[in-house]
Formats: structure tokens, sequence, C-alpha cells
């Protein structure tokens, strides 16, 4: 029980503490990471392309 | 032309950022090359699994980077800079409190697929990023 209400705690304050006070510092970093490890998803169509159409509902 | 002491200053503190900017770019392009060029299993797929030590890898490659990153940026922040900040991550939650809960609604009716957490996250980065880029030079 303690251990749930103290995980409450963390969850529900950790939103306040990284609005008000790391929000600003974070945002541009965090936005950088994201942005380069968007890299992730060029390979998706050649995957895509290269599996051939999905096979219909109920024949695979 | 000579320039003034804050003006050097200010372009050195500029040239700083981009540095800084750049290196997380790269260490993010790097991570996602790296996972995207030799993972196998389709992104979309739902019950594809990543290797369970390159998640781990991964998670601690964003907290190294997101707080070497914050660290290497602090103090190059005016109070402009902040609201702008604050700004735009205002914008791209409302984004997602629009979004999601429509999205969520059309499922429930039956109209679209359930609510995917990728095109969501990609939705909140994008508003995130385009926020940003034009509260800083509008």
């Amino acid at each position: 029980m303690l251990k749930l209400i103290v995980t409450a705690a963390v969850l529900t304050a950790l939103p306040f503490l990284a609005a008000g006070h790391l929000q600003p510092r974070l945002s541009e970093p965090l936005q950088m990471l994201g942005g380069g490890g968007g890299a992730i998803y060029l390979f998706e169509p050649v995957r895509l392309v290269s599996a051939g159409p999905a096979a219909p509902v109920g024949e695979a | 032309m000579l320039r003034g002491e804050g003006e050097r200053r200010e372009a050195a503190a500029g040239r700083r950022r981009v540095m800084i900017y750049g290196a997380l770019f790269a260490t993010g392009l790097l991570a996602g090359l790296y996972v995207g060029g030799s993972d196998p299993a389709p992104l979309f797929d739902r019950e594809a699994r990543w290797n369970p030590a390159v998640s781990l890898v991964l998670v601690a490659f964003l907290i190294v980077a997101t707080t070497a990153g914050n660290l290497a940026l602090r103090g190059s922040m005016d109070e402009v800079q902040r609201q702008a900040r604050y700004k735009a991550a205002a914008f791209a939650g409302t984004a997602y409190l629009i979004a999601y809960p429509v999205w969520f609604i059309l499922w429930k009716g039956r109209f679209v697929a359930e609510p995917e957490h990728g095109p969501i996250f990609i939705l909140f980065w994008l508003c995130l990023a385009g926020a940003s880029l034009w509260y800083r030079f509008r």
C-alpha cells in the first residue's frame, strides 16, 4: 500500500516538476534526439515493399 | 566590420548551441539508423519485439544524452526563449488533447481503428518542433 502511495505521489509530482522547472531546458535536447531518431522510419518503406502485400484475412 | 564584445559573445554562444543541437541530432540519428537498419521486424508490427539488451541501451542512451544536452545548454536561455518553449509545449499538449479524444471517440463509434501511440507521439513531436520554430523565428 505504501509503495502504491509513494508511486502515485511521484508520478503526480513528475509532470509538475517537468512542466515548471525542467521543460524549457529539456525541450530542445529531446526534440533533437527525437528528430534524429525518426531515421528509424526510413527503413520501413523498403521493408514493407520487400514484404509484399499482406495476405487477406482467413488465408494466412 | 568590428563588432562589440556582446555581439561576439552572443555569436559564440549561438555557435555552441548549434554544435550541441547537432551532436544531439546525430546521436538520435545514429540510434535510429542502427535500430531501423539492423532489426528485421517491421516497426508497425505490434507483436514484433526488439532485443531487450538493445531496448535497455537505447533507454540509457536517451537519458544520458538528454541529461548531457540539458547540462550543456544550461545558462544559455533567456526569459523570451523560456516563454517560447512553454508556449510550444502548450501548443503540442493542446493538439494532443484534441487529437486523442477525437480518435478515441471515432474508434468507439467503429469509424476508425483503435488509437495507436506511435502516430500520436509523432503528431506531438511535430507540433512541438513546429511550434518551437514558429515562436523562435516569427
